[in-house]
């Protein structure tokens, strides 16, 4: 399977957090694979929205919370195989499959807020801190549809910003923000609008209340945002922490101990609270400098603890992550341990094109790509070019494709790798390199062999995370107690995070001047609006200009547009001195 | 989709439009989400609306998106799936200033795509 839908079927872009492996749509992905893989920068441009998109869940996801909760799940598998089985392993393997689902659905509208945040309105600003990395990724990806010449005596910020706006002003954006506003703000199953609205509003109230100068930067913000939610440490030690913390539904909570859903609800909601209310300007500055090392930060750093929460170090998270970490991976059953392994190691990695295709190798150590009969085979050239890896033996199996980047790799740099089944076949940084002598592609030559290099296939892992999966979830519905429990659990969030989210959004949705009821945020916004849909059209395409502030709102929008936002009953713009500020 | 039916799909439109279309084309119009996995975290991208294929259905789809033209041709991306599950991707052009019926035109240039009679089509809503 490719890491790529067929063209034309209508499928979306995503990421599943297990493994963080990011699946990217669109037809324009399939008629240009020769570009994506033998040129540098040639991604096709229309594609950048959905990039951006699964770019910040990788990137969130690569956090202290991303990587408890991948951990989670997996100590779920793991006691499902290895723990012997009695009343004891079915509750505790219930317990972490439960806790993964109840953190990650409670913040998904958090994780689709930021991502479309990302999409829609980050771009590099004048705060101190370094460009985000999913725009950071912008310029090796698309910077082959800058103009010529564009980047002499010019800053990469503004060739992202260039390419940000060239993608958000010509594409489908507009579209995009189109469909957000046809959902309602709460129970949508994936919270999008609900996500989307807050995140975009607590920037504005954040800037209101402290008037700080790095939060106008949109990239800085988007970090800030994504750390503070994403990079919780004493969140990340919750998940993986199950001595203190227990699933009272399932498990007999001891003195000492705490209930996890309890506890998990808690301290979300403190911290939904402390950003509205509790966050202050040494905290922003204090962020802000952290993210301006050009070498990275470190998530103590990041770190923002709300009053009467303990708080955590990385240390200590750390410890409780290793220690379920090290349970995993020495599970014996069919080396599923070691796999279960490379999986944590590989969510470093992110991989923006993935193709199955057929690699053959000949006798003279010579590999040749796309000769077979995958889908994709037929658009992209037979390339050939010498095997890296030592010892492979001669013959045509499937393989992929795939140019990926570590996450924590400051240079910028794509590696293009070649898979056989799960061998490593090659990895260039530049295919141009490939029918080179060995001597002039020395400097630029990555050790196929190098242990940093993924072990697996972006194929691959999917593979492995779905039918781990499937394993786990077909082995949880044999448990008839925990269906019950897990099922009561599920429902009952829907309610709390309901509840939860409609408290927050009161503060940022008014219809004539009053905050609107929970069973109002239920209603599709353009009922809410009375069919106004000359505003929504007009806020969805005028709203991710300068971050949603604008000085002169007539620039982008007709008299017509403005005094139909103006006289829309839910409040989609007010205005701050001179300024015009877009709720959407 | 059910039986001998060709269901007409309009591709890549936003959530205002699905929803207005819908409007125009009736209940019978289904609107249709992306696909991708239960759990997984994705985009939004763009709706499609899908609706038994007949003269009327496309009449009224091609005064909808008419509507906002200053041009008398319209050119719209569409998908059609046969009943037994075929899927044809395809581009239609038509022109107001043609003396010929728009919905016509378009019947005639979907039937060409799916290689049957447009009378095969006509009259199947």
């Amino acid at each position: 399977m490719s890491l790529h839908f067929s063209p034309g079927s209508n499928s979306a872009s995503f990421v599943e957090l297990v493994g963080n492996v990011a699946v990217l749509s669109g037809t324009k992905l399939s008629k240009d694979i020769a570009d994506i893989f033998l040129h540098i920068g040639k991604f096709p441009i229309e594609c950048l929205p959905a990039v951006l998109h699964e770019s910040t869940h990788n990137y969130c996801f690569h956090m202290p919370v991303g990587h408890a909760l991948s951990v989670c799940f997996l100590e779920a598998v793991r006691s499902c195989l290895a723990d012997p089985s009695g009343n004891a392993r079915d509750d505790h393997f219930a317990e972490a499959l439960i806790r993964y689902d109840l953190v990650t659905e409670a913040m998904r509208p958090i994780a689709e807020g930021i991502a479309l945040y990302a999409e829609f309105d980050a771009c590099p600003g004048d705060s101190r801190a370094s460009i985000s990395p999913p725009l950071s990724d912008l310029l090796p990806l698309f910077g082959g549809s800058l103009p010529d010449d564009f980047l002499i005596n010019r800053k990469a910020g503004s060739a992202i910003d260039f390419l940000l706006y060239m993608a958000r002003l010509t594409g489908s954006t507009t579209a995009r923000r189109e469909t957000l506003l046809a959902m309602p703000f709460l129970d949508d199953d994936d919270g999008y609008l609900t996500g989307y609205w807050l995140i975009k509003n607590w920037r504005l109230h954040l800037i209101d209340q402290l008037g700080s100068k790095a939060l106008f930067d949109t990239d800085f913000y988007l970090q800030f945002i994504a750390n503070y939610f994403y990079g919780d440490l004493t969140l990340a030690s919750m998940i993986v922490d199950f001595d203190k913390y227990r699933f009272g539904n399932l498990n007999y909570v001891k003195d000492g101990q705490e209930d996890f859903a309890n506890a998990f609800l808690t301290h979300f909601q403190k911290r939904l609270t402390h950003l509205v209310q509790g966050i202050n300007g040494s905290d922003v500055d204090r962020i802000e400098t952290a993210l301006s090392s050009t070498s990275g930060y470190s998530f103590d750093d990041v770190q923002i603890i709300a009053p009467c929460d303990v708080g955590c170090t990385f240390g200590q998270y750390d410890h409780a992550y290793q220690k379920l970490w090290l349970r995993i991976v020495n599970v014996e059953w069919k080396g599923l341990g070691a796999a279960m392994g490379h999986l944590l190691n590989m969510r470093d990695w992110i991989a923006y094109a993935s193709f199955e295709t057929s690699i053959r190798i000949n006798e003279d150590s010579r590999f040749f790509v796309g000769e077979g009969e995958h889908a994709c085979d037929k658009d992209f050239p037979v390339i050939a070019g010498n095997v890296q890896a030592v010892g492979l033996e001669p013959g045509l199996r499937a393989g992929a494709i795939e140019l990926v980047r570590h996450r924590s790799d400051g240079s910028l740099k794509m590696h293009r790798l070649i898979w056989r089944g799960a061998e490593r076949v090659a990895v260039l940084l530049d295919f141009n390199d490939i029918n080179q002598e060995e001597a002039s592609i020395a400097a630029s030559r990555i050790d196929v062999e190098d242990a940093r290099l993924p072990p697996f296939s972006s194929v691959a892992i999917r593979h492995l995370v779905n039918g781990l999966t499937k394993l786990v979830r077909s082995e949880m519905a044999a448990l008839s107690v925990a269906t019950f429990v897990a099922e009561d659990c599920k429902s009952q969030l829907k309610e709390i995070r309901s509840e939860i989210f409609a408290m927050h959004l009161e503060i940022f949705v008014s219809k004539s001047g009053q905050p609107l009821s929970a069973s109002q945020l239920r209603e599709p916004l353009l009922q809410l609006c009375e069919n106004n849909v000359i505003a929504l059209r007009a806020i969805a395409a005028a709203g991710f200009y300068n971050g949603g502030m604008l000085l002169m709102p007539t620039d982008v929008l007709s008299a017509e547009q403005v005094k139909a936002l103006e006289n829309c009953p839910v409040e989609l713009i007010f205005r701050r001195g001179e300024v015009i500020c877009f709720r959407f | 989709m059910a039986g001998k039916q060709y269901e007409l799909r309009f591709l890549n439109l936003s959530g205002l439009d699905a929803v207005e279309m819908q409007h125009e084309l009736g209940q019978a119009a289904r609107i249709i989400k992306p696909e991708r996995p239960p759990s997984a975290h994705g985009d939004l991208t763009l709706l499609a609306v899908g609706v038994v294929l007949g003269a009327r259905a496309l009449t009224a789809a091609l005064i909808y998106f008419g509507r906002a033209r200053s041009s008398t041709k319209i050119r719209l991306a569409m998908q059609v799936e046969s009943p037994d599950g075929t899927i044809t991707n395809l581009a239609i052009e038509v022109d107001s200033s043609v003396e010929e019926a728009l919905s016509e035109q378009a019947l005639k240039q979907i039937a060409d795509a799916l290689k049957i009679k447009p009378s095969d089509i006509a009259d199947l809503e």
